[in-house]
């Protein structure tokens, strides 16, 4: 569906080249959400820019439905950025339209005709909820119904692709989670494919099923939400996810703890969180385990389990016993002093 | 009273005609030369959407220059140039051509500083949507600015009623012209004030109905 290759992006301010984006390779697959998280400065705004040529690389190549976008002519780019909808952290509307129109005037401009512009401004703001609210200006909105607004007008388009850069960032958690729900809705009801940066661990988790994670221009980790959040590799990616769900246990009682037996990290996935393995353990290998500490992610369609065990015993007994940990399905991670 | 209005009635309605005529005129002469120096500042300026900075330095040069001038030194300044375009250098006619030449630059700054205030996101979601540039300059950002292009220029309009005032100097008549002749150089102060009341309620009727149209078109 969109396809970059090897892209890249220099910013020249005054005399100094900034690098805002370095050799940059990823693929977003049809009917899929896909996010890009990282820290402001990290690259994903212009990351996001580049697909539909708001930046243009400075080298690289970018695919959508394998057009060479950088190859289109402007009557081309223009026609593709139809299929493009893109929605924004300022959300962006006239504010001198009410909601009605702020949906239906870029459908004017683009010559759509009249009855259907009616018949899909009626449609969208259906679907948005916003129907009871199409004679507001957007002063008299909250910034989540904004949201809603931009969102009809980007789906107003019927586009293929659905652009969102930092769309949630300026709203409060409620109102997060209600654009979320929305932008899940249109990816799995309107089979629109959604492309999405954020600097929010919690958006990735709930709606994304594969996530690239940038750090200074470039693309450090990527993977199924699933993989990278249970096996991060890269430090930043590390450092993402420890903000949710690493246990932080103070130096004095880890150093307690490792001096009587073993403390290891165990991430159990979907089935697997199900076996009762701590009581398997105390009874096949007569260890001692105890909890603690532990919590649950929920990820798109997925529980992801962690705990933190102590296994007091012999020190061979343990070992086994971490042993078959390893073989029930379940990440072992051994927390070192 | 009966008796000013007998003898001056006349003479007033006519000067009042007369700067009517030429505010009027030149007015919309230099929206049509403004509006599009404005939207060309606009487009060529730094990180706009066809950055020029030869085109933007010229633009932007020739308006300073112009705004350098006092008008009552333009008008003597550029007789020739208003003869070549108007044919003549007197009466309404001849003013026309000064009055513009002043008024077009100032309202290309005033038009150039309301659009300026539009979000450059707004532009670019409309470039994210396929809109062409022509389409968004008019759609977007000269709608978004709309209510201070109104304010914009009724501060020009006012300035042009003032400027008209001096086109007395080339026989254009008009309401300034007549508190002058009568009023100062003929030692009438009552016709002076007379039109100095009717400017003063001119201009306060005038900026009202800026206000009061640019506060409806803002509609949030």
């Amino acid at each position: 569906m969109i396809k970059l290759q090897h892209v890249s992006k220099t910013f020249r301010v005054g005399k100094n080249k900034i690098e805002a984006l370095k050799d940059v390779s990823l693929e977003v697959n049809k009917g899929e959400i896909f996010g890009v998280i990282g820290f402001s400065g990290a690259g994903k705004s212009t990351l996001i820019r580049c697909i539909n040529l708001l930046e243009r690389p400075t080298s690289g190549q970018v695919f959508v439905e394998d057009q060479d976008v950088l190859k289109l002519s402007k009557k081309g780019l223009q026609q593709l950025r139809r299929k493009i909808g893109m929605i924004f952290q300022g959300y962006n509307l006239l504010e001198t339209a009410n909601v009605y129109d702020n949906v239906a005037t870029p459908l004017k401009l683009e010559g759509v005709p009249k009855d259907e512009i009616k018949a899909r401004t009626e449609k969208y703001l259906e679907i948005v909820g916003l129907t009871d609210r199409k004679n507001a200006f957007p002063s008299q909105l909250s910034g989540g119904q904004k949201q809603r607004v931009a969102i009809a007008r980007a789906l107003a388009h019927e586009p293929e692709v659905l652009l969102s850069d930092e769309a949630t960032s300026a709203l409060d958690p409620n109102t997060t989670d209600a654009i979320l729900e929305l932008l899940l809705k249109v990816n799995k009801e309107l089979g629109i494919t959604v492309f999405l940066i954020t600097h929010e661990l919690n958006v990735i988790q709930r709606i994304c099923d594969r996530v690239a994670v940038m750090e200074n221009g470039q693309v450090v980790e990527q993977g199924s939400v699933v993989e990278v959040f249970t096996q991060p590799k890269e430090a930043m990616t590390k450092q993402f996810i420890s903000n949710e769900s690493k246990f932080l246990i103070p130096e004095r009682l880890k150093h307690e703890l490792l001096e009587s037996g073993k403390l290891v990290k165990l991430t159990f996935l979907g089935e697997s969180s199900k076996d009762p393995v701590l009581a398997t353990l105390a009874k096949q290998f007569d260890v001692l385990p105890s909890i603690i500490a532990g919590g649950i992610d929920q990820l798109k369609d997925q529980s992801v389990g962690n705990l933190l065990v102590h296994i007091k015993g012999d020190r061979t007994k343990v070992e086994t016993a971490i042993q078959f940990l390893h073989d029930q399905d379940i990440l072992v991670e051994e927390v070192q002093s | 009273m009966a008796d000013f209005v007998n003898q001056w009635g006349n003479a007033i309605w006519e000067g009042f005609i007369q700067t009517t005529q030429m505010t009027l005129i030149s007015l919309a002469f230099s929206i049509l030369i403004g509006l599009p120096l404005g939207v060309l500042l606009i487009l060529t300026r730094k990180n706009g959407q066809w950055d020029n900075i030869v085109v933007y330095t010229i633009v932007n040069t020739l308006i300073n220059v112009i705004r350098s001038i006092p008008f009552i030194i333009l008008l003597f300044f550029i007789l020739p140039f208003t003869r070549a375009i108007a044919g003549t250098t007197i009466g309404v006619r001849g003013v026309i051509v000064p009055l513009v030449v002043a008024c077009a630059p100032y309202i290309a700054r005033l038009l150039e500083s309301a659009m300026l205030e539009v979000s450059k996101g707004i532009v670019e979601a409309y470039q994210s949507m396929g809109i062409s540039t022509p389409k968004i300059i008019w759609h977007v950002i000269i709608r978004e600015a709309r209510s201070s292009i109104i304010l914009g220029l009724t501060i020009a309009i006012i300035g042009l009623i003032g400027e008209t005032a001096m086109a007395g100097f080339v026989g254009a008549g008009g309401l300034g012209d007549l508190a002058y002749q009568f009023g100062y150089v003929r030692f009438q102060p009552d016709v002076m004030y007379a039109v100095i009341i009717i400017l003063i309620v001119i201009v306060q009727i005038i900026q009202s109905l800026g206000n009061g149209i640019a506060r409806k078109l803002k509609k949030n």
